[in-house]
């Protein structure tokens, strides 16, 4: 018996990545728009860890147990502990100068306790990835807090904080669909609905919602869904995800050769950086198909 | 994770495929047992997956079925469905997650015989543990 499919609107709201992805976009939008409320710039980074979160929820559908049973479930903790230590940093200015130091020690330890079952049988190739997780981690984590500090003059700022976070989400959902995590597909997808949220409060309101708390929280969250997805699934292709260290620095290298200082300026600057930050995607796209010819075979 | 199947009649062809061990005691027999399962895909399709490697042993009395024994052991990793991807997705950190957890365990708990050649068994399937 053949079935044809009816593409209603019912039938795409039942979706459950469209559906999580719309729960996100509003949760976004209602949570960036109340932390204008507030005159808090800890507050105002609150929205990008609280997306992180929902979108775990919404794709796993629990807040999972703690203490956390296997990596997905620790991915979680993650996120919040991080999201914590970064509204620790953005309240108390005397600590501000650890946040480089976090940025080297939450990869180390978010490598460390992802693939705690299988450092019990150490091999070459585990050392390298482990090694390459730790190194990529702390690249991505130095550049999202660098960013976060840095005005939008010097090609800084939430936009291109909110937008390079986005990038990367984009490019690592196709890397975790072939690597064996569908579910980290439907995270990553959430997640960049939210986001979007908060760029447009961002663009018509700007509040600055990239402190150390969006850094660490976001961030984390993020390297800890990579992490698993490389050390536990182990399907997936190490080249594709070696090119999302490019999304960073996209942005920056794009500006300094198209974009003179004294012709682009505030939002409009950011919209443009935080455009070149996603250019890496379509690189990302490209090696997935080279090496990928028939991915449903 | 622990989770109850009851009334899971596949244990009914496995006792009817044991090997005999000692008096009344077997062990399963991989070359003629099975452990299936399926999942309804969007209430239009079933698809049917399988375990290639799992091991147990059944205690067996056919005049006092409810004092029976059942421990079956099963290779996360031996998982197939028939479609390389989703194997690749059940076996990752999402699902069953073969890395972390490589074996699933099934023990019997309630013995229930139907007449002399069928039965059903209840009993506790504990995953991610």
């Amino acid at each position: 018996m053949v079935v044809q499919p009816r593409w209603t609107r019912d039938a795409v709201l039942e979706n459950p990545i469209v559906s999580a992805a719309l729960i996100c976009f509003l949760l976004g939008l209602a949570l960036a728009g109340l932390v204008r409320v507030v005159p808090s710039s800890t507050i105002a980074s609150a929205p990008l860890p609280i997306i992180f979160l929902a979108s775990y929820v919404l794709t796993y559908q629990q807040v999972p147990p703690f203490p956390p049973v296997g990596a997905t479930n620790k991915i979680f903790y993650i996120a919040l502990a991080a999201a914590l230590m970064g509204v620790a940093l953005d309240l108390l200015p005397q600590i501000a100068s650890y946040r480089k130091l976090l940025a080297v020690i939450m990869p180390l330890f978010i490598v460390g306790w992802i693939g705690l079952p299988r450092f019990v049988k150490l091999d070459a190739d585990l050392m390298a990835t482990s090694l390459g997780l730790w190194l990529g981690g702390i690249v991505l984590l130095w550049r999202l807090d660098t960013v976060a500090t840095t005005p939008a003059e010097r090609n800084g700022g939430s936009i291109v904080g909110t937008a390079m976070l986005m990038a990367l989400l984009l490019a690592f959902a196709p890397i975790a669909l072939l690597g064996g995590s569908s579910t980290s597909l439907m995270l990553c997808l959430a997640a960049v609905a939210g986001l979007a949220a908060v760029a447009v409060w961002e663009l018509v309101a700007p509040r600055g919602a990239f402190g150390a708390s969006a850094v660490f929280g976001f961030g984390c969250g993020l390297l800890a869904m990579i992490d698993t997805v490389t050390l536990i699934t182990r399907q997936v292709d190490l080249a594709a995800l070696a090119l999302l260290l490019l999304i960073p620095y996209a942005g920056e290298v794009c500006a300094r050769f198209l974009l003179p200082p004294n012709r682009f300026r505030g939002r409009v600057r950011q919209v443009l950086i935080g455009t070149f930050a996603a250019t890496p995607i379509v690189l990302v796209m490209a090696v997935l198909l080279l090496r990928h010819p028939e991915p449903l075979s | 994770m622990r989770r109850t199947l009851a009334s899971l009649s596949m244990i009914a062809a496995l006792l009817a495929s044991a090997t005999p061990g000692r008096a009344a005691d077997y062990t399963i027999d991989l070359t003629h047992s099975h452990i299936l399962f399926t999942i309804d895909h969007l209430g239009f399709a079933k698809i049917v997956g399988l375990f290639s490697d799992f091991s147990g042993s059944i205690s067996f009395d056919a005049n006092s079925a409810p004092s029976s024994k059942l421990n079956v052991t099963i290779k996360t990793d031996s998982l197939q469905t028939q479609f390389a991807p989703r194997d690749k997705d059940l076996k990752g950190a999402d699902w069953f997650n073969s890395t972390e957890f490589p074996e699933i365990t099934y023990v019997g708990t309630e013995f229930v015989k139907k007449d002399d050649h069928t039965g059903t068994v209840t009993g506790k399937l504990t995953l991610h543990a």
